[in-house]
């Protein structure tokens, strides 16, 4: 009896279950674009978090390294942020707001072929129609969308004046309407009202005093 | 959309509200619950499902897509102290991805604070 074949096999199966599984659970062949955006109150801060599943994971890559050295340098990274921003659409009270890019993270190439390497976006926009009342925001992403799939969320905000009255989106959730009701005045604005008031206060009370040397 | 990087994030809620359910509906959404919490051993499952539970009338539940036995559909289920993600894959429902957090307890966060 030969009692190595055995062995052989429990050696293959002990190999085959300690190989740590692809992350082939994940989205094989779509562009996973998910964006939570919040809103304060002179900005709407946007996080866009895009993984490449494993069977394009080459292919995005390649969108980013340009020159092709296998390494995403700073310039190639911001071009391709850039890029993505450009194909974001925002706007708050039917006023386009530029989008600023803050912070952008990228996986290295083995993690992304992995499917578990996702590219972190941080960008900023400044919006000025935040005062008291009924404001909505317009979101629409169009970047790869043949390759791509897309979620799209509003975070809780964390100024509690600002609450969010409704959420809609297109089926693919290329885009987001978020309406949302701002209550009262910034504290800040409240404080640089309060302090102007005391300024022109104390203005008039010196105009208004009388010089000793005009009661004589 | 909480999955890993997200900790600490609360999404806007959405759906329906679970003090909008009557009784038996309240019931099936615990049970649902359960299927998460139930992982733990009886006494810190017996514990989370009463927290879960005494937060239900500020949980809520959304669903996204079919609505017949076997018919794809995303839900989430998201309270002050649980958020449960169940998102079908690619048109299979047996490629499921599935997140269960507490958002005040991320990793246990919690267990570390002075």
């Amino acid at each position: 009896m030969n009692v190595r074949r055995p062995l052989v096999w429990f050696a293959v199966l002990g190999v085959w279950l300690a190989t740590p599984a692809p992350a082939g659970a994940h989205r094989l062949d779509e562009y996973l674009q998910a964006t939570r955006l919040s809103i304060d109150d002179e900005r709407v801060r946007l996080e866009i978090d895009l993984t490449a599943g494993v069977a394009v994971a080459r292919e995005v890559f390649a969108w980013i390294d340009t020159n092709r050295d296998g390494q995403i340098s700073n310039a190639e990274g911001d071009a391709y942020a850039l890029q993505v921003l450009r194909s974001v659409l925002l706007s708050v009270d039917g006023q386009p707001a530029s989008i600023t890019l803050t912070e952008i993270r990228y996986p290295q190439f083995r993690e992304m072929s992995l499917g578990a390497g996702t590219i972190q976006m941080r960008a900023t926009a400044n919006v000025s129609a935040t005062g008291a009342g009924r404001h909505q925001l317009s979101y629409f992403n169009t970047h790869r969308s043949e390759w791509s799939v897309y979620l799209v969320n509003a975070l809780v905000p964390t100024d509690p004046r600002i609450r969010i009255a409704g959420q809609q989106r297109d089926r693919a959730q290329h885009g987001l309407t978020l309406d949302y009701t701002v209550r009262g005045r910034a504290p800040w604005a409240r404080t640089w009202s309060l302090l102007t008031l005391l300024a022109m206060a104390g203005a008039l009370s010196i105009t208004r005093w009388p010089r000793a040397g005009a009661r004589a | 959309m909480l999955g890993p990087g997200a900790d600490g994030k609360v999404i806007q809620p959405e759906g329906i509200l679970a003090s909008a359910l009557d009784a038996v509906q309240q019931g099936l959404l615990l049970d649902v619950v359960h299927e998460w919490v139930g992982i733990l051993n009886d006494e810190a499952a017996a514990a989370k499902m009463a927290e879960i539970k005494a937060n239900l009338p500020r949980t809520w539940f959304a669903w996204s897509g079919a609505t017949k036995n076997g018919g794809l559909a995303y839900y989430r289920i998201q309270g002050p102290t649980v958020v449960i993600e169940y998102a079908p894959q690619q048109g299979d429902l047996d490629h499921i991805h599935t997140i269960y957090r507490d958002p005040t307890n991320d990793y246990g966060a919690r267990l570390v604070v002075p």
